[in-house]
């Protein structure tokens, strides 16, 4: 008996590491497809891949364009770096005084119901989103600020029941007035992806209470917009369907119909081999690797100068160490950030040596940290943090778990600081305890060093100035410790980077803010402002029957950066989908 | 003459702790448990003088090499020995399991005794207490306890160690209520006898056999759930090795198909200790079950 019991548990487990060794059946039956046709075919069924959408959320309270609803719903603009592609919009002026932005719309754009899009409902727009019911008056106040009676509006003071900074000059023109000079109200207002074209005829018929609050039916049966696609139908948790706008002012897409479908990445990237699915965008770079052998799939890649890895700094920890660039520049010189990139990353990244670096506005005598111990520990010890020292002080890292390449990028950082001579830990915090966290009320107190996160200028370059020249914080530090650090008390670049800064924002013409840019990225570059930028590349994957894509890194990271041009998109031999 | 029959008399002497030795040697399954988590005991105590690389030491030129003569198991993403991390690992899982499972048990010792003893009122608080806790999914409080305290060593061994109790309580509970009625019991509480003696001297005794099987099984349970939180990141931190976040690394296709040497060896220690632990339960249960005692 305990033979025949030994046996069979052996053969289970066996079985178990066989099956496990075994390839995996995901691929298709179907043989590799040749050379697609040159010429756009129409028709067929695109399947696109979405890893959740809280439908209740976006689609009412926040009325923004995300992967799901940007098939239906268009913003006047797609803002790039330093510049933007026309979508409802041509183009814009800007007064000499830079208080008037006039928007010039484009004419013959239609709504899914055959009404023409005017400037009435760019203002009615704004209005909808900045309406006092939709988000707390707090919520929007850095972006209500900036155009003239804006914040008034969405506190909802007496006697302020529309926006009077939007103005209707005409059918086809809109004038944006500013309370203040603001080279950012472009890419933080009038390109940000938040500011999706609704049809004012439609929804000035309805409940606005309802509207606003969300529980209106026309949110759930019928939304329409501009775009290429009109909304078919959306169950929750699985997908949503759209079917093709012939009269769509770009012309008429390819695919007859599109579903946004919900599933894990990992259960995607199945159903892409399987061809349940066309494209799996932020793919894995570990599957990617996989999948780059298979013949019926596609891996896109492009470089990402818009979001990078970081590691930020606690500037109180270690009596203000960190506050010091030599210090930083140390990190940095321990680190095989390449390494890193050719194990990890797989080659899909890019190691960036200061906040601009690989745009236009990087600095034209960039200071590069590449891998070397031995000047690290020499940069330290010309500081005072010589190697007794740094044998004595414990250096924490802090990361949130779940994602991979994440927390391998502590592990990496964590080498590279016990090879300097620290004692090292490395803190894994969810996201949920964060806050308690950097409070001070986790097993470190207040004395953590550096916290691993993502971030980036994305198509706002302007991003850092609140940070170099105001009185934010740049960093993490306990909030309710009565220490406070602002970056240009401290730094003896202070006074030049202000220079820059206001030079900036007395331009409106990116052309002529370049040269300060550059100037500041220098300043960046060399005191290390936000340490260890490793700029991950943005990786999709998709199957050789979708055709037309193209890829652009510079277009907003907020949403999947290619559908910029998705109304191109088109089935090669449609009539053989399968949905 | 007399004092030869003596010797033959004592030699001959069979206590039932002897013949539980005789009936759980006899078990092959439970001896050879007892071998293989012998070894694996013996490499994770001894990793720091076997291991022949550092654990944690990174040679990113080395990335993801095939088992080698050099490195037996093969080599990870940041070039470290593969092997290595295991022997490391098994120090992690191990004592954890140990660790968490004398947590619990101490605690079910502690309130299945005073339930079984003092009955009443007491043992009704004890046991709805037991209930309540029965009904919560053990798996969620243990992340959510992990996410509370953050991820380390000892948090899982504490966050295990607070939900396994219930179970090991009503054990020790039901082993004492029939014991408090045996004679010999009597017998101490009529001499007037303390009753913290009475538990520990006369009554305690006759649960550990039960208790042991009963933590044996558990030490396996806690391995597992030591593996399951570090896979999910909820464990052991990075860099240390444990053979949970081992085997985390394989979740991607890429590295299932291509690089088993990452999950196989972490995913068969766990295999053979829990299998072994078990079969070592089996044993002890067998040799220590007072029905085969006669026939032992």
């Amino acid at each position: 008996m305990k033979r025949q019991l030994l046996a069979v548990n052996l053969l289970i487990a066996l079985a178990l590491i066989l099956t496990a060794c075994a390839p995996v059946d995901t691929a298709t039956d179907a043989p590799a497809m040749q050379e697609p046709p040159t010429e756009r075919q129409y028709g067929g069924t695109l399947n696109f891949w979405q890893p959740s959408w809280d439908g209740s959320k976006d689609w009412f309270h926040h009325i923004k364009r995300d992967e799901v609803t940007t098939w239906m719903w268009e913003e006047l603009f797609w803002t790039t770096t330093g510049g933007f592609i026309p979508v409802l919009a041509t183009g814009y002026d800007v007064s000499d005084d830079g208080l008037v932005y006039t928007v010039h719309l484009r004419q013959g754009v239609k709504f899914h119901d055959g009404e023409e899009f005017t400037a009435e409902d760019v203002k009615y727009s704004f209005e909808l989103k900045y309406d006092p019911g939709i988000l707390p008056p707090e919520a929007l106040k850095a972006e209500a600020e900036r155009v003239e009676g804006l914040f008034a509006y969405k506190q909802g003071e007496e006697g302020a029941d529309e926006i009077t900074g939007i103005r209707i000059v005409d059918d086809y023109t809109v004038e944006f007035v500013l309370t203040d000079r603001d080279p950012s109200f472009f890419p933080g207002f009038l390109g940000y992806v938040e500011h999706p074209m609704m049809p004012k005829h439609v929804l000035e018929t309805l409940d606005r209470d309802e509207l606003v609050a969300g529980t209106s039916d026309y949110w759930v049966t019928g939304p329409i917009g501009t775009g290429p696609y009109q909304f078919v139908e959306h169950v929750p948790g699985q997908y949503v369907e759209y079917a093709r706008f012939d009269d769509y002012w770009g012309g008429k897409p390819g695919p007859e119909r599109v579903f946004v479908k919900f599933a894990p990445v990992e259960t995607a990237i199945i159903m892409l081999q399987k061809g349940e699915l066309d494209i799996v965008w932020e793919a894995p770079a570990e599957e990617a690797v996989r999948l780059m052998d298979d013949p019926n799939i596609d891996v896109l890649v492009a470089d990402n100068v818009m979001g990078f890895w970081i590691q930020t700094p606690n500037w109180h920890a270690g009596d203000g160490l960190w506050q010091n660039p030599k210090a930083k520049q140390a990190m940095l010189h321990a680190a095989d950030r390449q390494g890193y990139v050719d194990n990890v990353m797989h080659g899909f990244g890019v190691v960036r040596h200061s906040w601009f670096h690989g745009t236009r506005f990087e600095c034209p005598t960039l200071q590069e940290y590449d891998y070397d111990l031995d000047k690290a520990k020499a940069l330290l010890d010309e500081i005072g943090m010589t190697a007794d020292k740094r044998s004595e002080y414990q250096l924490e890292l802090t990361v949130y778990p779940g994602n991979k390449m994440r927390v391998d990028y502590a592990v990496m950082l964590h080498e590279a600081y016990t090879q300097l001579g620290f004692k090292t830990n490395v803190d894994l915090i969810d996201a949920a305890s964060w806050a308690d966290y950097r409070n001070g009320r986790g097993p470190r107190g207040t004395e953590f060093d550096f916290a691993i996160a993502n971030w980036g200028p994305g198509t706002n370059p302007y991003v850092l100035e609140p940070y170099m020249v105001g009185t934010v914080d740049l960093g993490y530090w306990p909030l309710d410790v009565e220490r406070d650090f602002h970056w240009h008390e401290y730094s003896p670049n202070a006074e030049k980077a202000a220079e820059l800064w206001g030079n900036i924002f007395a331009e409106t013409d990116i052309e002529a803010q370049t040269p300060y840019f550059q100037e500041l990225d220098c300043i960046l570059n060399e005191e290390v402002f936000i340490p260890h930028l490793i700029g991950e590349s943005w990786i999709a994957l998709k199957s050789k029957r979708l055709q037309g894509i193209d890829l652009d890194l510079n277009v907003s990271v907020y949403i999947v950066p290619m559908m910029v041009d998705m109304a191109n998109w088109w089935l090669w031999d449609p009539e053989a989908d399968s949905q | 003459m007399s004092n030869d029959l003596q010797g033959e008399q004592q030699f001959f002497v069979d206590t039932p702790a002897r013949r539980a030795m005789r009936r759980f040697t006899r078990h092959r399954l439970a001896m050879l448990g007892l071998g293989v988590i012998l070894i694996l005991v013996l490499l994770s105590v001894f990793a720091p003088a076997i291991a022949p690389h550092s654990p944690t030491k990174q040679e990113l030129s080395l990335y993801r090499k095939p088992p080698t003569q050099t490195h037996w198991l093969g080599t990870d993403t940041f070039g470290r020995d593969v092997f290595t991390r295991l022997i490391y690992a098994g120090r992690v899982s191990l004592s954890v399991g140990l660790v968490a499972v004398g947590i619990y048990e101490t605690i079910a010792i502690l309130l299945g005794a005073i339930a079984g003893y003092y009955g009443s009122k007491v043992d009704w608080i004890i046991m709805r207490a037991v209930d309540v806790v029965m009904t919560i999914p053990t798996m969620i409080v243990i992340i959510f306890l992990v996410s509370i305290l953050g991820p380390s060593m000892y948090n899982s061994m504490l966050a295990i160690g607070i939900m396994g109790w219930p179970e090991p309580t009503r054990l020790v509970r039901g082993q004492i209520l029939s014991l408090r009625e045996m004679d010999y019991v009597t017998a101490a509480r009529s001499l007037g006898l303390p009753a913290y003696r009475i538990i520990l001297r006369h009554v305690l005794p006759g649960v550990v056999a039960p208790l042991v099987v009963h933590a044996t099984f558990g030490v396996a349970g806690a391995i597992l759930l030591e593996a399951g939180l570090s896979f999910l990141g909820l464990g052991v931190p990075p860099p240390t090795p444990s053979w949970g976040n081992m085997m985390s690394s394989a979740q991607t296709l890429n590295i299932l198909e291509r690089v088993p040497w990452l999950w196989v060896p972490p995913g068969v220690a766990i295999m053979l200790s829990v299998l072994s632990i078990n079969f070592i339960g089996d044993g002890l249960r067998d040799a220590l079950d007072p029905r085969g005692m006669e026939t032992g």
